[in-house]
């Protein structure tokens, strides 16, 4: 079949590779219809992601055709529709049994961080993920949902991801009636946070990057008032002065381990890669929230460790609120908002590619050009639908 | 299904309708589930172990992936990495270097087929020097 494959830093291609196969009882074999590339995929591209290994393909936001079904599979049959969550989860350990899908004990092996994810490093499992022709989805019967016969697949693609972990971050921030809620990040995550947050009742959603077409993009789809980081000297007074000097309710990080603006952190961080990452926006989130405030984070970091300020946290007396998303748990809840218009993924979705184009998607996305903000991979002829 | 865009900066569709704590999917974070997807007590375990002895770990999840086993040096550093505990930074640090470690075997074995040129030339160029000696 045809896969995108990593092959280092910056370098990914379109190679052929073996086809996935049944190797577990409970496993489907899937036709991928849709696979959109998500700025995690962006942290392994960099190499800033341990045990990314040379031949993986990326890809944990994708729908497609049931093409083969394990023996121990009941609720699927070849040609049925499904969005899978990024997260592989058993339904029945100790995590799973509480909702916490998102560190399901069952299918990440190489540690104790959180569970199986399509696409990524090794350090969640190794799984091949679906910027490919096909993909091996374990626990079928439990993690993906059908996709309703009157919705394309692109209505549901980013129940997949984005739109649970953004809705995640608003609840995680404990968002309440009348708050004001800063959202640092208007990538798709932040995005569907800022949407989020009104859902929640804020009275006031803020979103903070320095491209103009995103910026431009969270006042028409989010609503949400801006600031550009290129007009403010100190972001941490532009923020706290949105509630005259006290700072907002709630910071929410959607920007991770990527963070521009501190040399130090860039060089330590992101080109030697000494520590995970650059948590500039965390360090911010920390300094801006009002004392008492929560800080929730969905921008991805990574292990082993980062500097940020928790002396500060500490005494401010901050909530902070992080994890990777509950996607199940989740779904229904916002395809009925997806039905109602009130929560609209696929207007994220700005540009499309067939999967021979994916390098050129990676190099768009990750450039930030041409107003790109979801890019979408179309793996197979069947999702020219 | 879709909405018309705003055009200035004001609440969206839907502004408060999850408002309530009571119908968020979240809250509280940990309550009871039973999922109907899921009939057993615990899962079938995948059959072929090989990819995670070769990666060196030790403790086997009902499934796992299969992406890219471990090969080469890389593979031998990767395997020393999980030895040790996750909590330990040296492991994470192994890893890394795994990783560019696995780059430099892929582009290395990618000009694998220059070799056979590379051994013409300097057969020709010994062979040269031999003759002109004489």
């Amino acid at each position: 079949m045809r896969a995108l494959v990593y092959e280092g830093p910056y370098q990914v291609r379109v190679r052929e590779k073996p086809a996935p196969r049944v190797e577990h009882p409970d496993d489907v074999i899937l036709e991928v219809t849709r696979a959109a590339i998500c700025g995690s995929d962006l942290h392994l591209f960099h190499g800033l992601v341990p045990d990314t290994r040379v031949g993986t393909t990326f890809g944990h936001e994708f729908t497609g055709v049931v093409a083969e079904v394990g023996p121990g599979v009941r609720s699927w049959r070849a040609g049925d529709r499904m969005v899978v969550p990024f997260n592989i989860s058993c339904g029945t350990c100790f995590y799973c049994r509480r909702g916490l899908y998102g560190d399901c004990e069952s299918s990440n092996p190489m540690n104790d961080l959180a569970s199986g994810v399509f696409g990524c490093s090794h350090t969640t499992g190794g799984y091949d993920g679906g910027q490919a022709e096909y993909v091996r989805v374990p626990f079928a019967d439990v993690g993906p949902m059908r996709i309703p016969d009157d919705l394309s697949d692109e209505d549901v693609l980013l129940l997949s991801d984005v739109l649970p972990t953004g809705y995640q971050a608003a609840e995680m921030g404990g968002v309440r009636e009348g708050d004001t809620v800063v959202v640092l990040g208007c990538g798709p995550v932040g995005l569907a946070a800022a949407r989020s947050a009104w859902l929640l009742g804020a009275s006031r959603v803020v979103s903070v990057d320095r491209v103009d077409a995103r910026l431009e993009f969270a006042r028409r789809w989010a609503g949400a008032e801006t600031i550009d980081l290129r007009a403010v000297e100190d972001p941490v007074d532009a923020l706290k002065a949105l509630d005259g000097g006290r700072g907002p309710d709630v910071v929410i990080d959607a920007v991770g381990l990527e963070a521009s603006r501190s040399p130090w952190r860039t060089l330590l961080g992101k080109k030697l890669k000494l520590k995970a990452g650059s948590a500039v926006a965390l360090e911010w989130a920390i300094h801006a929230v009002r004392k008492g405030g929560t800080v929730s984070i969905v921008g991805v970091y990574c292990p082993p460790a980062n500097v940020f300020p928790i002396g500060v946290a500490m005494n401010k007396g901050l909530t902070l609120r992080m994890a990777q998303a509950n996607v199940k748990r989740y779904m229904p809840h916002l395809l009925d908002h997806i039905r109602k218009g009130r929560l609209d993924g696929t207007s994220l979705i700005t540009h499309r590619f067939p999967l021979e184009h994916a390098p050129h998607a990676y190099q768009l996305f990750d450039a930030k050009d041409d107003g790109c903000i979801k890019c979408v991979l179309v793996p197979s002829a069947r999702g020219l639908n | 299904m879709r909405h018309r865009l705003p055009q200035e900066p004001r609440p969206p569709h839907g502004h408060g309708t999850d408002a309530s704590p009571k119908v968020r999917p979240g809250v509280p974070r940990e309550r009871p589930v039973e999922d109907p997807g899921a009939p057993w007590e615990r899962p079938a375990q995948q059959r072929d172990l090989s990819a995670l002895s070769r990666s060196g770990v030790r403790r086997a999840t009902p499934v796992f992936g299969t992406a890219a086993p471990p090969r080469g040096l890389s593979g031998v550093v990767r395997r020393l990495a999980y030895r040790m505990p996750e909590h330990r930074a040296s492991r994470w640090a192994l890893l890394f270097g795994a990783d560019r470690i696995d780059v430099a075997e892929h582009r290395l074995s990618g000009a694998a087929w220059l070799l056979p040129a590379v051994a013409a030339l300097a057969a020709g160029f010994v062979l040269t020097a031999r003759a002109l000696r004489r």
